[in-house]
């Protein structure tokens, strides 16, 4: 009876440590001194390769060190994953990128082989595709440098730019590797991504962060502690067709684009020149939410894109002596205020729909939604549809009753 | 004839065996390989394919009811020891072959996904290990094996499903059926190593004892699983849309674009690895009816040596032709189309009807 039961006990002790080594990742451990944590990439081509700058988290085992610590290595190769197994080559530390969140193109790139950078990223399975992608207006590289009041490592600064939770502005049409390449193999092989400008702060808020005490930054470091002057803007969109870059979006656009696509619940946006008691004035909004729809509908004669938008918002502000307008009054929206705000959206949009159909960036999905809910009329317009496309806008800006 | 008092399995197990471990080899690769042929329409590819193994699950579930022998007994008794035996050497060789991909998907999918550098092929011994102590044990292993996976099976799926359901775009799989019928074929021909899980209740048949109703509840039981599966590809395909077919490992890619993982981190990886932990089972399956098969054509006395022939074979492939993983992936998915569906539905179906007509006969006798 003992016998059998400690021959129970090793059976499954042994299958426990089995699956302890099995799942553990004992057998392909590397040294974690040997590890860079790589936080951001930028991609930029030189002389024919691409040359791909890695923004690596450094970590510190010290309590007196407040601020995130970085490195920044450059890898060359005639394929970006070359170009990344260089950095390991060149620095001896493993670049490990499960936690690379940010991926920046150069603008010369941009231009013509976003989509050849991209497609790496979404193949393999050692970087995440939920990674953000954006351009750089200039070299990638460059903005990966820039140093900024808002965080230490200026990748972590772009991410809180580019992906804002609710509450914050949806002014950005962030998007993440998978979504660049489905839109990019979709039928309409259209697709998007935002371009990150610097902005110069007017005042220099580095005394405003806590200082670091390391002796070990690098000398770059040191550079970003004198001058942290830039911000970011991500605000304007790039249009993508057949992986070439083809067109863009201002800022106005881009917040229209944003209403009919995303969540919009928390943006503001101002209303200038309405009229109050004699005076002209502007009045802030915020949306408490967007119901929205984009439909297409297919005949014989043509094609037509509906979109329809409704905004609830609330007065947040009114720049006028004696208003007594803000988020707790539950105040109704003046008519005024309701026209221009719904002639603002119902303006950008058309302008969003004639920059898709001139750069023919299919941003609204016309073809694919042609593909999957008017299938019969699909065959007769995949090749050209632009030219049979109108568009009907419906806003309807809301406020408290 | 049975014993009554000696059944291997009880019928809860059995159907907590079809709820647990049929559903769970399909999640890693089959999906991408079902986008590849039939895009949008994956899904109609995974329905024909269940749709076949309900029909011999029906069959082999009648055979099942009033059995009065095993599979071997009834099949002896029928058609003479050496006829069976030399049926039974074609399932082996259908059991090897069956095991070939979902095993080295397994390792593809450990080695990529959980491992930075391309690990030592000491990594996945501890499968071999499992599968080995698997094979050694009676038929009752894997009615016990079922009571404990089916719960890591189903919290699994449900922490990987309740994840991806906000990043789906449902609208992506229409228009239904565009792909045209030889597309959706395509699909389901090139995944029939996934699939033919009839057959193994097949080998159960005389080893539980029916209950009353017992023939809805099994098939029940199936459609369980087979509404996951084709659930799992939709939204496979509804999260990946024009990409989902470069999207290797469906399971490890659907549930990390929710928002809460963007914030807290990968912890969907509890669910997979729950999902990882029962398709050990899973995959040990086929090994497991290979052995069994073996020591009965071969009339091996030793547990042991069958359970190494067959786990030596599959570990030789998996080591030493590891450099022909892609033409052994090929010839399994679009070769062997014809051969699968015979083993796994043709037979099965002719194999209980005889059974239930000879159950019928003893009945009416």
């Amino acid at each position: 009876m003992k016998s059998q039961s400690s021959k129970a006990k090793f059976i499954i002790l042994s299958i426990i440590a089995l699956f302890v080594f099995f799942f553990s990742n004992d057998f392909g451990l590397i040294d974690v001194e040997k590890t860079s944590i790589i936080t951001a990439i930028a991609i930029d081509k030189e002389d024919d390769e691409f040359l791909v700058t890695a923004q690596i988290a450094v970590p510190e085992a010290t309590d007196t060190n407040s601020e995130n610590l970085k490195a920044q290595i450059i890898g060359k190769g005639s394929t970006v994953g070359g170009a990344i197994k260089n950095l390991g080559d060149f620095s001896g530390w493993f670049p490990k990128l499960a936690f690379c969140n940010l991926i920046l193109i150069g603008n010369d790139i941009s231009q013509n082989q976003a989509i050849n950078v991209l497609d790496y990223f979404a193949k393999t399975l050692r970087v995440q595709d939920s990674a953000l992608v954006a351009i750089a207006e200039n070299k990638a590289y460059e903005l990966l440098n820039l140093a900024t009041p808002l965080d230490n490592i200026s990748a972590f600064a772009l991410q809180k730019i580019m992906l804002k939770n609710t509450g914050f502005d949806r002014d950005v049409c962030a998007t993440d590797v998978k979504t660049f390449c489905a839109g990019h193999y979709s039928l309409s092989s259209s697709a998007f991504m935002p371009i990150v400008k610097s902005i110069p702060s007017e005042k220099d808020s580095s005394k405003q962060t806590a200082t670091s005490s390391s002796q070990s930054s690098s000398a770059s470091q040191e550079k970003d502690d004198k001058n942290k002057k830039n911000l970011f803007d991500a605000s304007t969109t790039a249009l993508f067709y057949q992986g070439k870059r083809v067109g863009e979006l201002d800022s106005k656009m881009t917040l229209a684009f944003n209403a009919i696509t995303t969540t919009f619940k928390g943006t503001t946006f101002s209303v200038d020149n309405v009229e109050f008691k004699g005076q002209l004035t502007n009045y802030l909004l915020t949306v408490n939410s967007n119901p929205s729809s984009i439909t297409v509908i297919a005949n014989d004669n043509g094609i037509t894109l509906n979109v329809n938008l409704t905004l609830y918002c609330k007065i947040s502000d009114h720049s006028a002596d004696g208003s007594n307008e803000s988020l707790s009054q539950n105040t109704p929206l003046p008519f005024d205020v309701k026209i221009k705000a719904e002639n603002f959206f119902k303006e950008n949009i058309i302008k969003v729909f004639n920059e898709s159909k001139r750069s023919n960036c299919d941003v609204f999905n016309i073809k694919e939604k042609l593909y999957r809910f008017n299938y019969k009329q699909y065959s007769k317009y995949k090749d050209n549809y632009f030219p049979f496309c109108s568009i009907n806008v419906n806003v309807s800006v809301e406020g408290q009753r | 004839m049975i014993n009554k008092n000696q059944y291997e399995l009880s019928f809860r197990q059995v159907c907590l065996f079809l709820i647990a471990l049929v559903p769970v080899s399909k999640m890693f690769m089959m999906p991408s390989v079902l986008a590849k042929h039939s895009n949008e329409d994956l899904w109609l590819s995974a329905l024909l394919n269940f749709s076949l193994d309900f029909i011999t699950l029906f069959f082999v579930v009648l055979s099942c009811k009033n059995a009065k022998n095993t599979l071997i007994g009834a099949l002896e008794d029928k058609f003479g020891k050496t006829k069976t035996k030399i049926l039974f050497c074609f399932y082996l060789l259908y059991f090897l072959l069956k095991a070939l991909v979902p095993i080295n998907e397994q390792k593809d999918y450990v080695e990529q996904t959980l491992y930075n550098l391309t690990p030592t092929i000491l990594y996945f011994c501890p499968f071999f290990l499992v599968a080995f102590f698997f094979c050694l044990k009676h038929l009752r292993v894997l009615g016990r094996t079922s009571d404990v996976v089916w719960f890591t099976t189903i919290v699994g799926i449900l922490i990987i499903f309740a994840l991806s359901l906000g990043n789906m775009d449902i609208s992506s799989i229409l228009p239904i059926g565009a792909n045209g019928v030889s597309n959706v074929v395509k699909g389901s021909f090139s995944s029939f190593t996934w699939f033919g899980d009839a057959l193994y209740l097949m080998f159960f048949i005389g080893q539980f004892k029916f209950e009353e109703g017992g023939t809805k509840k099994i098939l029940l039981s199936f459609l369980c699983s087979a509404v996951v599966i084709v659930l799992f590809t939709i939204i496979f395909y509804s999260v990946f849309t024009s990409i989902a077919f470069r999207q290797k490992f469906a399971l490890t890619e659907i549930s990390k674009y929710a928002t809460v993982i963007n914030n807290i981190g990968r912890f969907d990886y509890i669910g997979i690895m729950l999902i990882l932990f029962s398709n050990i089972f899973s995959l040990s399956l086929p090994l497991y009816f290979a052995s069994k098969i073996l020591s009965y054509v071969f009339s091996i006395k030793y547990k042991w040596l069958s359970a190494t022939i067959v786990i030596g074979i599959q570990a030789i492939v998996l080591i030493f032709f590891n450099q022909y993983v892609y033409s052994i992936e090929n010839f399994v998915m679009n070769d062997l189309g014809v051969f699968f569906l015979i083993f796994s539905n043709v037979i099965p179906i002719i194999i209980s009807l005889l059974i239930k007509k000879e159950n019928k006969n003893e009945v009416a006798v």
